[in-house]
């Protein structure tokens, strides 16, 4: 899975070093003001702990996240999870990747990241997950790849993908394939320039 | 139009006293709101008092206040639309030790300064960057306080750093 994480780089370098420099000057101040252990910081309450780990990227999030048991409970409010740092990634493409984490990114990927191509291996397990896919994407997607180990729905879901599709590749479904067909022809029939289904 | 601004009286915890310029002052929609309010504009002895910063601390605030003073003020549903960008002057304003950090967080909450606040809970953010969940509870002085068992629950989704 691809993360482009446009403002990852450029704005911060800066702040690292200031950053730098901050450590240096807290670990001076440890060492020859303050006892060790009990530097006198005072205590930010819960809402602002929250505006803090607001401005994290998903992934310093979830570090965060398992510093303590309080920052974990903060780190799971519906806020923070629905508004992690994703959504200022550009995600066009998914390829290949199943299991819980793969369901928790796409359901945290806002609607208006247009993803345009994802390629699903898809067990029993994972069927919900390309209705997930179909119909949060359904204006954007152009590129379907599917592996599907068993004759499951997901077929028939297919029927949902949007005018836009240009490529559908579907292996391993043990469907009819001209029932296949059926289900997705009606819309996709004036775009479709590849089909591949095996 | 007159040429010079009104001041006020602002009293800090520890009971100094400072004369600030009002427009300064009314950076701090609290102050904004204790002048309106209260119609303490036109009393030119009036002193505010502000329990809960003391006077480094507001002697730092009124720094930012004065080099923010002709700032647009922020749209009320900002949260959206916010500049991630923090200017060098202000960077450089917040590179300071973690507990006076904590402090211009707290007064700029109380004081409800919104700019002052975003950039230091982002300031605060940018330290955790890139840093293990150990590095993070060194940094702030956090105690781990999970149970062996969750540990290996919470560890089954995520990476555990056990560097010490």
């Amino acid at each position: 899975m691809e993360f482009l994480d446009e403002n990852h780089y450029s704005p911060q370098s800066e702040y690292n070093i200031n950053l730098m420099n901050m450590d240096i000057m807290d670990n001076l101040a440890g060492s020859s003001v303050r006892c060790d252990d009990n530097a006198p910081v005072p205590e930010l309450s819960n809402e602002i702990w929250i505006k803090i780990l607001n401005e994290l990227r998903h992934a310093d999030l979830m570090q965060a996240s398992l510093a303590c048991k309080h920052w974990h409970q903060m780190a799971c409010i519906p806020k923070l999870k629905r508004k992690s740092k994703l959504i200022i990634t550009e995600v066009l493409e998914i390829k290949w990747v199943h299991g819980k984490y793969l369901s928790d990114s796409l359901e945290n990927l806002p609607k208006e990241n247009r993803l345009k191509s994802i390629a699903l291996d898809i067990t029993e397990n994972d069927d919900d997950l390309l209705l997930l896919v179909l119909q949060k994407w359904s204006n954007s997607l152009e590129c379907i790849d599917l592996v599907c180990d068993e004759d499951v729905t997901s077929a028939k879901q297919l029927k949902l993908t949007s005018a836009k599709i240009c490529r559908l590749k579907v292996l391993g479904c043990k469907q009819n394939p001209e029932d296949l067909i059926h289900y997705i022809t009606p819309k996709m029939n004036k775009t479709l320039t590849e089909l591949t289904l095996s | 139009m007159c040429d010079e601004m009104p001041n006020i009286k602002l009293e800090s915890s520890d009971g100094e006293i400072f004369d600030v310029d009002v427009k300064i002052a009314k950076c701090s929609g609290t102050i904004r709101t204790m002048l309106e309010d209260c119609g303490m504009e036109d009393n030119v002895n009036a002193i505010v008092p502000l329990l809960n910063v003391n006077s480094a601390i507001l002697r730092k605030i009124l720094v930012w206040a004065d080099h923010h003073k002709d700032d647009p003020l922020p749209a009320e549903d900002d949260e959206n639309k916010r500049t991630y960008h923090i200017s060098l002057w202000d960077a450089d304003f917040v590179k300071v030790d973690q507990s006076t950090l904590f402090d211009l967080i707290l007064a700029a909450n109380y004081l409800d300064i919104k700019s002052l606040l975003h950039v230091t809970c982002k300031t605060v953010a940018n330290m955790m960057e890139g840093k293990t969940p150990e590095m993070i509870r060194k940094f702030f002085n956090i105690p781990n306080d999970f149970t062996p068992a969750e540990k290996e629950q919470l560890g089954a989704e995520n990476e555990w750093s056990e560097e010490e």
